[in-house]
């Protein structure tokens, strides 16, 4: 019987993706590609021991703090602080290396006028944008497991618990599918990898340093005393509005928080400390309770589903960049 | 034989200019068909359009039945495509190059091995297998270029101008290889600037000029069609006083040109636009001798093909 239809559905569905991943001579190709390039080495060094500088400069800065003023529970603080500080620096290096690695996959291909040649074999465009947007994510999922042994030190500490640690690796893996199929759909729109590269750093930096500095300015010019549960504040504030408005008011800055990683991180890690919430946290408008969604998982929910709008995007720029 | 590729009324615009302008033609399977221009006059747009890597405006082109409109990927089954420019991925080998490239074609991993050995020797690479891309010259990338088209044993071969920029050498090694894929079944579609190969290698030839095409046939029936006036250069010992009277009593003879050369024996060179067809010629030639004309030598510069293109194109040059 064919391997196929023995197969449930579901299991149909991930044989289908596997097969396609597996199956894909673009994917082959890059990761071949990057892999020999000595600029992937580079990057790869470079990065592992920034890690390991910042790792023990936050140690050795926390056992000095801790000789002057003993902390008994000096173990857990510093896993949570080296594992805050090796995290940051994972997204830093996404933000830098994603779009690196992505911007130039279709121009450079245009460049070493390769691109027809691909385009006139039996691959799709699809599979074509998708062998570069898995190839762009697979190298930056390979820092980050490169990583691992170091960001696990923390647990050796302490202080760490497995939802924090999941849901940095989400957060994370989230921020590198975004920055790649946006970087790529960028590198669809331009002529040169140059524009492509310059595009898609802007708006990285916008989402990834522009967003959470301006939640921080917006929280910070907003008399919500921070001391308190972010929301409760923020019904306390928007309570002189009208109802409509209050819920506009209160979406829209969940929203803006749940724009980016770092805001969405931290307020999600907040309201599991206050709330319990790990995915769902229900606010009070109406009268009413509402379940809102955890910000990690709306940011989770809404970058896989923006990503997937590049994506779809970068076939239709390239079926339009056909027509002349 | 049978038409493998329609071109049918193919209009296209850019920039609200017609680049491609009501362009009709056939090729019949198994054939070689020349397609040449000068710079500009579209030649590059309608192969384009031929490969699926540009939508057309109006008009269809059907290759083996299928329309690049409305079914490109199975236009791409049966077409292999070599553009002017080959272009290669830097960090890789003869090898891995067209193993990646097969299997964007869909050739199972098992069958590429021996398929690339027995292309590498086709187009006479076999020792450059292990070699970088990058290292290769640039007559090597354009037969590594044809050994990729025919990766997928395309029935067509779409050719945008592949001997530009070859040596001699290269060149006629090309021409062998193209005879050899025409033994082999293969119909080619082959744009050029270089006339002289153009003329050697194809059964038939399309003059593109403006967007037109402005002729279309065999060389023969191009030669046939268009009717140009041959250049007759004759030398005469002596001064032959009277031979511009003869000469100018012949109806095909215009545009009569007489220098005498006196450097060492006295010597005249003649020469004539002449209109009349071959035996016209030869009937020259015994007048002259019959009245006593020392002929020491008699040139005539036959309808060239080139001659004809540059009528067609109006002088434009490629």
């Amino acid at each position: 019987m064919n391997e196929q239809t023995s197969l449930p559905l579901s299991d149909k569905k991930n044989y289908r993706l596997r097969k396609s991943i597996r199956n894909n001579p673009i994917l082959v190709k890059e990761l071949r590609g990057l892999m020999r390039q000595q600029r992937s080495r580079s990057v790869l060094t470079f990065y592992l021991i920034i890690l390991v500088i910042i790792a023990f400069l936050f140690y050795v800065t926390v056992i000095s703090a801790n000789a002057i003023n003993p902390d008994p529970d000096v173990r857990r603080t510093l896993g949570k602080i080296i594992f805050l500080a090796i995290t940051l620096a994972e997204l830093a290096a996404i933000l830098i290396v994603a779009p690196l690695f992505s911007a130039d996959s279709i121009t450079s291909e245009r460049e070493n006028k390769t691109f027809d040649l691909i385009q006139i074999t039996s691959l799709t465009t699809g599979s074509i944008i998708r062998g570069k947007l898995f190839a762009g994510v697979m190298f930056s999922l390979i820092m980050l497991l490169s990583s691992l042994p170091l960001q696990s030190s923390a647990f050796l500490l302490g202080g760490l618990t497995p939802l924090e640690f999941f849901g940095s690796i989400v957060l994370l893996i989230v921020t590198t599918i975004f920055l790649c199929s946006f970087s790529i759909w960028a590198s669809t729109r331009s002529r040169r990898t140059s524009s492509a590269m310059g595009l898609a750093y802007s708006i990285a930096s916008i989402i990834l340093i522009g967003f959470p500095t301006l939640v921080y300015v917006i929280i910070k010019l907003t008399p919500i005393p921070l001391d308190q549960d972010l929301f409760v504040s923020l019904q306390s504030i928007s309570k002189p509005l009208d109802p409509i408005l209050q819920t506009i008011v209160i979406a829209f800055i969940w929203l803006l928080i749940a724009s980016n990683p770092i805001s969405a991180a931290f307020v999600s890690y907040n309201l599991y400390l206050d709330e319990g919430a790990r995915i769902l946290y229900d606010l009070t408008a109406f009268n009413a309770s509402f379940p809102f969604l955890a910000p990690w998982i709306t940011f989770t929910l809404l970058y896989l589903f923006i990503s997937w709008l590049f994506y779809w995007s970068s076939i239709r720029q390239i079926k339009q960049n056909n027509k002349l | 034989m049978s038409a493998i590729i329609q071109i049918t009324n193919l209009t296209q615009m850019h920039n609200e200019q017609k680049i491609i302008d009501d362009l009709s033609l056939t090729v019949e399977e198994g054939e070689t068909f020349g397609f040449i221009g000068p710079n500009g006059a579209g030649k590059t747009a309608t192969i384009r359009i031929m490969a699926t890597l540009l939508a057309l405006t109006h008009g269809d082109v059907l290759i083996d039945g299928h329309s690049v409109k409305s079914s490109p990927e199975l236009v791409r089954y049966v077409i292999g495509y070599v553009p002017e420019i080959c272009g290669v991925y830097p960090d890789m080998t003869v090898w891995e190059y067209l193993d990646f490239f097969g299997a964007a074609n869909k050739i199972h991993y098992r069958e590429r091995p021996d398929l690339i050995s027995a292309l590498l020797e086709l187009v006479d690479l076999s020792d450059q297998i292990d070699a970088q891309v990058e290292a290769l010259s640039f007559g090597m990338r354009q037969r590594l270029s044809l050994s990729r088209a025919l990766l997928h044993d395309p029935k067509v071969l779409i050719l945008d101008n592949p001997l530009s920029g070859l040596d001699p050498n290269a060149r006629f090694e090309f021409q062998e290889l193209f005879s050899e894929l025409t033994q082999l079944g293969k119909t080619i579609f082959l744009s050029s600037n270089i006339l002289a190969d153009i003329t050697r290698i194809c059964n038939r030839i399309g003059i593109m000029n403006a967007g037109k095409l402005v002729a279309y046939g065999s060389i023969k029936e191009l030669k046939s069609q268009i009717k140009l006036p041959r250049t007759i250069r004759l030398r005469l010992s002596g001064n032959p006083e009277n031979i511009h009277i003869i000469l100018e009593r012949n109806p095909y003879i215009s545009d009569i040109l007489i220098t005498e050369d006196q450097s060492e024996n006295v010597l005249t060179t003649v020469e004539i636009k002449f209109s009349g067809d071959d035996e016209k010629v030869v009937e020259l030639l015994s007048v002259l001798v019959r009245l006593g004309f020392h002929v020491l030598s008699f040139e005539v510069d036959g309808n060239r093909f080139e001659n004809i293109f540059l009528q067609v194109t109006k002088g434009t040059l490629g």
